[in-house]
């Protein structure tokens, strides 16, 4: 019931954050552009969306493997983790407020949602949708690299390494999100940190949009760094993932640039999808 | 003359030549005798051990005290590392498979002196479970804990404290604390929580239903194995076994402070010459939640069962880990008709013998199937473990007073009143049954929850989404819980006992003056007040807060035998390294302790 209720506050907070965007930052000019070829756009849109949402489903099912095959093979970190770094994250926890606590842990969970989702909107109503195919790809190089990494390292995050010190200050102030948190994340999946490479990997690409969205690479800057911050704050990653995490968000946009196609009609993904599209057409006349 | 001339410094020449050679080949064969003892003697490295421990999320109080160790274990030299698992790893790791040096975990029971013989005796140290994890092996504590269990009386305390001398001594395990049991109610839908013991699964069917709204008993818990697996047998998965106790039965349970009969309608004890026999007579009306009635064939099959998962099949009997002490206690059982029959003991005390009437009773139908070594993927693993041991046991079929409903993995666990069991229909109980259970089950529905943290599940409750909380709550929901008006905070002293367990069979944890310094590493006075919140009593003896604890051994401040290095948490790391010197360990010139 509760989860529902997240579920359901979740596609609010971010639809209205949406639809502001698009007013403010996305504009008149380019929506009315895209009004005039919406269906070639999402035409050639939608195929990589559906990719992503493929890569989503297949880690579903690799998630309970995964989680096994670490706890056979796996190589244990946490120590090494701590030893690196030590009390940093309890350090950065005696500055934590209620306020500041109810501020980062909604950024967390719905800030970073919207920070994700944004783009993905965003450059749709761009001229050429490279930089779309661009944000699709990176984020599937994340996702896939950071499965595998927590395949292959067991690591728990700092509040489960040194309790006393270090508390799970968004289940203290909002017990209830942990149903929804839950459902997502593993314990021992904190190396590197997804929530710090995905933000930082959606505000590397908000650079190179910079021209078209000024206001967009500002915000996008101010949430990714907030969010990764966010990640120590809370307790939930060691300052190791979020390093990790802003390398590997480095790599896979380095990575996609460098596999994404140049235009629509070379890209392998768009031209898939543009045989489904057709195939279904055929089908029903 | 030349000729002879020649021939003397040629001989002379020669002579030398053979004495070289003979210094030579004597040389060589001393090097090489060199060689070979300089190699066995390798140079010694830094010593390192691993500690293993909970994380966070599923005991905090575990891994501080494993980090307050590790922290001192380095201090002293030791290349240490803290390994943390959830609990079901942690016990595969240290009770099965025994692959750790030191480990950080929590007995779930030391009521009774006896847990000890199975927990220390030298022929248990190849067996899993609580069964002597630490492979230690020592003449005068096995026999002191084979003579306790035969003893009664002024006799049995003295051996009891003797035991304990030598426990204190000898140190195979390092007992730290007995933490108190916090848990927390609500009222607005059952009462009387007061009363009820909240460790003891027996005491939730003793709660007051109110109003018409209470037909289903909502709890939530921080431990989700019970979600995961359902098999009572599963040492993994089991700690006190609180719900698998309501879906199965046993001959007798704990309630009201003493073992009485529960699926007995009664028994009796002989003493005879070669230890007690108890003739056990069933309730006739007994039947298993799929319909068939449950005999004495069915009892006497399970205790087979549990003193061998293999029946005989394999060539070391497979004890079911759980039960090992209990079952040791009973040498052959004979039915004598559907009803009745005769448990033959080894020598011990009835007193000692009745704790095996709280096994737990399963159908000889479905678990018979079970004799056979686990497979994966279609291969046998080997012969140490059956699939009685390690099964899921998705749709438990009991006698208890309650059924299995559903579950889902991870999350939550439904269960209902089973209407056939004898407490519901209520005829045909015994007075004492009638007095303790006078509503029978008074709750039509058990929910489980399982949540991540502490101060989830007490937000539950706030939200009167929970009536209890299951098995034990944090000392840091304390505060919180006082400041609500609507739910009741109680807090009692535990069964169990916070211990780190040495494996005595890898260097230089087999040396019980090693041992002893890491129990001097460890400040349990402080660790009670700054990781207990002050909610437990620092143990010296793991019989601490028992009516069995011998007087030396008593809490004044310090630990009367192995007091720390150091004063309030803080290690005085030069004594410690002082006593490592003086039991025999040296230190490299980075003051790395070496090896030995």
């Amino acid at each position: 019931m509760s989860l529902l209720v997240h579920y359901a506050q979740m596609v609010v907070f971010v639809g209205v954050c949406l639809g502001i965007g698009l007013i403010t930052i996305v504009g008149r000019e380019r929506i009315q552009t895209f009004y005039s070829e919406y269906d070639i756009r999402l035409r050639d849109g939608l195929p990589h969306l559906g990719f992503l949402a493929l890569v989503f489903v297949l880690s579903m099912y690799w998630r309970p493997i995964g989680g096994e095959v670490s706890w056979t093979v796996g190589i244990r970190i946490t120590h090494t983790l701590y030893g690196i770094e030590g009390n940093l994250v309890a350090t950065i926890q005696q500055i934590a407020t209620t306020e500041l606590t109810w501020a980062l842990s909604i950024l967390y969970v719905f800030g970073y949602v919207f920070l994700l989702v944004f783009p993905l909107v965003a450059y749709l109503f761009l001229d050429s949708l490279r930089l779309f195919r661009v944000t699709v790809l990176a984020y599937v190089i994340n996702y896939v690299i950071g499965l595998l990494s927590y395949t292959a390292f067991v690591a728990y995050g700092p509040r489960n390494y040194m309790p006393t010190e270090v508390g799970g200050l968004m289940y203290d102030v909002w017990p209830q999100i942990e149903a929804l948190t839950t459902q997502i994340n593993v314990n021992t999946n904190v190396f590197p940190s997804l929530h710090t490479s995905l933000a930082v990997t959606a505000a590397l690409l908000a650079w190179y949009s910079r021209t078209e969205y000024p206001q967009w690479f500002y915000l996008a800057t101010v949430l990714a760094v907030s969010i990764a911050f966010s990640t120590m704050y809370l307790g939930l990653h060691w300052g190791v993932d979020v390093v990790a995490g802003t390398v590997l968000a480095v790599v896979s946009v380095w990575v996609a640039f460098q596999i994404a196609a140049e235009t629509s009609d070379e890209s392998v993904i768009t031209r898939s999808g543009r045989r489904v599209f057709a195939a279904v057409k055929q089908a029903r006349p | 003359m030349r000729d002879s001339h020649d021939s003397g410094v040629g001989s002379v020449r020669r002579r030398a030549l053979l004495t070289a050679a003979a210094t030579g080949a004597a040389g060589l064969a001393g090097c090489l005798r060199q060689f070979r003892s300089t190699r066995q003697q390798r140079s010694p490295e830094q010593l390192s051990l691993e500690i293993h421990t909970l994380a966070g999320d599923y005991d905090a109080r575990a891994t501080e005290i494993g980090r307050t160790l590790s922290d001192n274990l380095s201090a002293v030299g030791v290349d240490t590392e803290l390994v943390l698992l959830p609990e079901d790893e942690l016990r595969r790791e240290t009770l099965i498979s025994q692959e750790y040096d030191l480990f950080v975990s929590r007995h779930p029971d030391i009521r009774d002196p006896d847990f000890l013989r199975p927990l220390l005796h030298s022929s248990f140290a190849s067996e899993i479970g609580w069964q002597n994890p630490f492979n230690f092996t020592d003449f005068t504590v096995d026999e002191l804990v084979v003579q306790q269990k035969e003893e009664t009386g002024i006799e049995r305390r003295g051996t009891v404290a003797e035991l304990q001398h030598e426990l204190a001594r000898q140190q195979p395990f390092v007992p730290i604390a007995v933490p108190d049991h916090i848990s927390t109610t609500r009222s607005t839908r059952f009462g009387d929580w007061q009363r009820v013991q909240l460790q003891s699964p027996l005491s939730l069917l003793q709660l007051e239903a109110r109003g018409d709204e209470s037909e289903q008993l909502r709890l939530v818990t921080t431990d989700d194995r019970i979600t995961r697996n359902l098999n009572p047998l599963a040492v993994e998965y089991r700690s006190k076994g609180t719900i698998t106790q309501l879906l199965y039965d046993s001959l007798g349970r704990r309630y009201d402070g003493k073992i009485r009969p529960w699926a007995a309608s009664d028994w009796e004890f002989e003493q005879t010459g070669t230890g007690p026999v108890a003739t056990v007579t069933l309730d006739p009306s007994l039947q298993w939640h799929n319909g068939e009635s449950l005999t004495a064939d069915d009892v006497a099959f399970t205790i087979e069962f549990l003193q061998d998962t293999s029946l005989g099949a394999f060539d070391v009997p497979v004890p079911a880990p759980q039960f090992r002490g209990r079952t040791s206690l009973i040498d052959t059982v004979d039915t004598v008709d559907d009803e009745v029959l005769e448990i033959h003991f080894a020598e011990t005390t009835p007193e000692i013998a009745v704790r095996s009437m709280t096994l737990p009773i399963v159908p000889r139908a479905e678990w018979e199937e079970k004799i056979n070594a686990p497979e994966v993927a279609g291969i046998e693993l080997s012969e140490t473990l059956t699939e009685a041991l390690v099964w899921n046991n998705d749709e438990p079929i009991g006698s208890g007073p309650f059924v299995f409903d559903s579950r889902e993995e991870g999350q939550e666990l439904h269960l209902k009143r089973y209407d056939d069991h004898f407490l519901t229909r209520k005829d045909g109980r015994s007075e004492e049954l009638a007095t303790a259970f006078p509503n029978g089950v008074p709750f039509e529905r058990i929910s489980l929850t399982s949540v991540r943290s502490d101060s989830v599940a007490v937000q539950l409750l706030k939200d009167d989404e929970a009536d209890s909380v299951l098995p034990n709550l944090d000392s840091s929901t304390v505060p919180s819980i006082g400041r609500e008006q609507e739910i009741e905070l109680h807090v009692n002293p535990s069964q169990s006992l916070y211990l780190v367990g040495c494996n005595t069979s890898r260097e230089p944890l087999g040396n019980p003056h090693f041992r002893r310094v890491i129990a001097r590493l460890l400040d349990k006075e402080s660790l009670v007040s700054n990781v207990f919140g002050g909610f437990a009593t620092p143990a010296a003896s793991p019989l601490s807060t028992t009516t069995w604890l011998a007087p030396e051994f008593e809490w004044n401040g310090t630990d009367p035998e192995l007091p720390f290095f150091g004063t309030e948490g803080e290690l005085d790391v030069e004594a410690a390294r002082q006593e490592l010197r003086e039991i025999g360990f040296s230190y490299s010139s980075d003051d790395e302790l070496l090896e030995q």
